[in-house]
């Protein structure tokens, strides 16, 4: 039976799109140089997050914010990019603490999220800490 | 049965060379103007998106054109095959169109089967291609039939709705900043498109336009690109993720989850039928609110 498209024309240029996307320096990698552009994101008009305490991962992969109210939102590199979202508490669904290997305490967040349910942090002891705290008292 | 005196071919299929020529090409332009256009797992997920999209047009035709060709029969004009008929599908296929993409923004069940055409960060020509799987299956090809009702013969509407895809194309670039002030004030152009695929309160679901941009500031849905804010691409609440399953269906996922914890069935509706982001306790965050917000923040501003 004769397929209504020869496939082999669209898999070709998705393989010669891909190899130049890759030869141009395509495959990037976004981090966190500080708290200054994770409050930048967070604060734009469609997220509206006001930052009052951030903390920056270790590895500049992930940060996370509270706003005056002690309401928490995170800013997470995904790929070339970043992206921010609010938690919520009714979305968490476990926040674990554990000894990393550089040193740093690695403070692991899970949500019922589809996409991207996972966050984590590389923080000082202390911080990390503070924060599971309040990751655990936080208001709706 | 065909109806037309000669078959017509499927643009979208002829197109397939010039898309990848044309992206090939952005990305040479990209580079030389150092702009990072393109990363490689969003390219990906956007022609993975793209190829599939192909694979559900070919299992969906038969469907579709079942139904153009039975809705046909109780046309009620006879409009003969010739440059006037097409010049008048033109602008109907168009604002058939502008109203699907208006609903698919305004309408939970529908944004949950176009979502994915806005979920990337970037804006460049494979972002074109990242294609809904699922607009078939939530019946949004039946706003086409009214089209053969009128009298507008199948193939000619199948034949322009892949038309309007291709030009669609194009427009999908940071390359190309200003067309000639005619052509911009009557045709979607980049610019234009690029206000639709922006996060900014002020561009939130603005600009349904497929090819004139005439449907939109006749029904108050236009917004100019202003070069002083620029556009923020992607999704309010953006995926994190670049798995072509994920991106497919967490929309479809949200839904479900809503739809478990709904109260009644007036908030079951309100879950697949109202706007992006409504609940029904009154703190969503939709468009509409977040627009009022910037205007009020503007406001208190100046």
């Amino acid at each position: 039976m004769a397929l209504p498209l020869d496939p082999t024309v669209p898999l070709a240029g998705i393989l010669l799109i891909l190899l130049l996307v890759w030869l141009t320096g395509g495959s990037r990698h976004a981090r966190l140089a500080g708290g200054h552009d994770a409050a930048a994101l967070l604060a734009a008009p469609e997220t509206g997050f006001t930052t009052s305490d951030i903390a920056v991962s270790a590895d500049g992969d992930c940060a996370i914010a509270r706003d005056p109210a002690g309401h928490v939102a995170v800013v997470f590199a995904s790929g070339a990019k970043l992206a921010a979202r609010r938690l919520r508490p009714a979305e968490i669904v476990a926040v674990t603490l554990s000894a990393g290997e550089d040193g740093h305490a690695v403070l692991a967040i899970r949500t019922t999220a589809f996409t991207h349910p996972d966050f984590t942090l590389r923080l000082a002891r202390t911080a990390a800490e503070d924060w599971q705290r309040h990751l655990a008292e936080m208001p709706a | 049965m065909s109806e037309l005196p000669f078959a017509l071919p499927d643009p979208v299929i002829l197109a397939i060379p010039a898309f990848v020529g044309l992206a090939a090409l952005e990305i040479l332009v990209a580079r030389l103007r150092k702009q990072p256009a393109y990363e490689l797992r969003d390219t990906a997920a956007s022609l993975t998106m793209g190829l599939v999209n192909l694979v559900q047009a070919v299992l969906f035709a038969g469907v579709i054109w079942s139904s153009l060709q039975a809705t046909y029969q109780w046309r009620l004009l006879d409009l003969p095959f010739n440059a006037w008929t097409w010049l008048a599908l033109l602008f109907a296929e168009d604002f058939v169109y502008y109203w699907f993409h208006r609903l698919s923004h305004e309408h939970r069940i529908w944004w949950a089967a176009h979502v994915n055409h806005h979920s990337s960060q970037h804006y460049n020509l494979s972002t074109a291609l990242r294609q809904h799987w699922t607009g078939n299956l939530a019946f949004t090809w039946v706003l086409w039939l009214p089209l053969a009702l009128l009298g507008f013969p199948p193939a000619l509407i199948v034949f322009q709705k892949g038309i309007s895809l291709v030009y669609q194309f194009w427009i999908h670039t940071e390359q190309i900043r200003r067309l000639p002030r005619w052509f911009e004030a009557a045709f979607n152009t980049p610019s234009h498109h690029r206000v639709h695929h922006a996060t900014n309160p002020r561009y939130l679901d603005r600009n349904y336009a497929g090819i004139f941009i005439i449907w939109d500031k006749l029904f108050g849905s236009f917004a100019a690109e202003d070069d002083a804010e620029p556009c923020r691409y992607g999704i309010v609440k953006n995926l994190g993720s670049f798995n072509p399953l994920r991106i497919a269906f967490h929309e479809w996922v949200e839904i479900g989850r809503d739809l478990r914890k709904a109260g009644s069935l007036k908030d079951a509706f309100g879950y697949l039928f109202g706007p992006p982001g409504w609940r029904p306790d009154g703190a969503g965050i939709t468009s509409d609110i977040l627009r009022a917000r910037w205007r009020a923040e503007r406001a208190a501003g100046d």
